[in-house]
């Protein structure tokens, strides 16, 4: 799950969100080093509405999430894929800071392929949670992660 | 301090409105460049400009877009010149600003007005910003279904597309000119974004 701040939603004209989400949410900056910060959903324990819930509380607790900002829902492996779709081999590791243990790292993203980065924001990486629509609160990621490995 | 912005930005002064409406691309590039021109700040009043903090910054950028944009009265209807000014309030809004980006460049404001004068009998697009400070124009029907023009500064423009066509959804992207924006856009039958549920 990937924080999209308001400016990276796309508005109609009366200023309501209505168009997903733009490229730019998922372009690497300088700041970033090569790194796409996310959130890992699986991380926390429960379904996936629950899992979302505890990651945007845990986004909330390491960043400042204003009340119109989003974030970005994707499934790792279709984001692998449409990457692979245009021969970019990218990793997802998992990179726990203090603030978030959650925290995870797209690497080998392309800098400058904006064509790829509107397929994800249009496709793979499109489905879009409203700050506002998650219940209130700031929750610390737990220490170890929920997720098993299945054999 | 918002004041102080206030102070900087153009004040009102007997300006003649610009000519009738026109087509012609070299006019209305004229027309773009000299509303800027009035909205600049005189070389006086630049060291204070540049002192500035971030939302004296927006506050100037908000009156200078306002100032250009009330000088083409004759080209956009009220609705339209109301409904511009709201969003230029909004994409420089002091509530939503990341600390670090840059408020909205004049010359890409210019570039946008060239774009909304083309474009003025169709929808009006919602406005956006890049980190840069370019102005972002977009028509969307869905999230997976959008046009998305950046406004360069040097006057040309960038758009980005995607549309469903059988099923499966297609996306292209290209550098152009605001007169030959629509015209490069004709792959994607951009009637569908622009003309939509037009108010």
């Amino acid at each position: 799950m990937r924080f999209v701040p308001k400016k990276y939603l796309i508005p109609d004209e009366e200023g309501n969100p209505t168009g997903g989400i733009r490229p730019e949410a998922f372009q690497l900056k300088p700041k970033d080093e090569g790194r796409l910060s996310v959130t890992w959903l699986e991380y926390f324990a429960g379904d996936h509405p629950v899992q979302r819930v505890a990651a945007v509380k845990a986004t909330r607790a390491s960043l400042t999430v204003k009340p119109r900002d989003g974030f970005a829902v994707g499934q790792v492996g279709q984001i692998k894929a449409r990457c692979a779709s245009r021969r970019h081999q990218i990793r997802v590791v998992h990179a726990p800071v203090d603030s978030n243990k959650a925290h995870a790292e797209l690497l080998q993203l392309p800098e400058n392929e904006t064509i790829l980065l509107e397929e994800l924001a249009t496709g793979e990486w499109s489905t879009l949670v409203f700050n506002s629509a998650v219940e209130a609160g700031v929750m610390s990621a737990p220490e170890a992660a929920a997720y098993q490995p299945t054999q | 301090m918002t004041q102080l912005a206030i102070a900087l930005a153009p004040q009102p002064r007997f300006i003649p409105l610009f000519a009738a409406p026109t087509d012609d691309a070299e006019t209305l590039r004229n027309l773009a460049l000299k509303a800027m021109k009035v909205g600049e700040i005189s070389p006086v009043a630049r060291p204070v400009a540049a002192a500035m903090d971030t939302m004296q910054q927006l506050a100037l950028a908000r009156a200078q877009a306002k100032e250009a944009a009330r000088k083409f009265t004759m080209l956009f209807d009220s609705d339209w010149l109301t409904g511009l000014s709201r969003q230029i309030d909004a994409m420089l809004d002091p509530d939503e600003w990341i600390e670090g980006d840059r408020p909205l460049s004049p010359d890409s404001f210019a570039t946008l007005l060239l774009v909304l004068m083309r474009l003025r009998l169709y929808r009006r697009p919602g406005l956006g910003l890049t980190d840069d400070g370019n102005a972002v124009a977009t028509w969307s029907r869905s999230a997976t279904d959008r046009l998305i023009v950046e406004c360069l500064s040097n006057g040309r423009v960038r758009w980005i597309a995607t549309a469903p066509v059988a099923g499966v959804n297609e996306s292209g992207m290209m550098e152009t000119t605001p007169d030959r924006l629509v015209m490069t856009l004709a792959a994607f039958n951009p009637d569908h974004w622009l003309r939509h549920e037009r108010r």
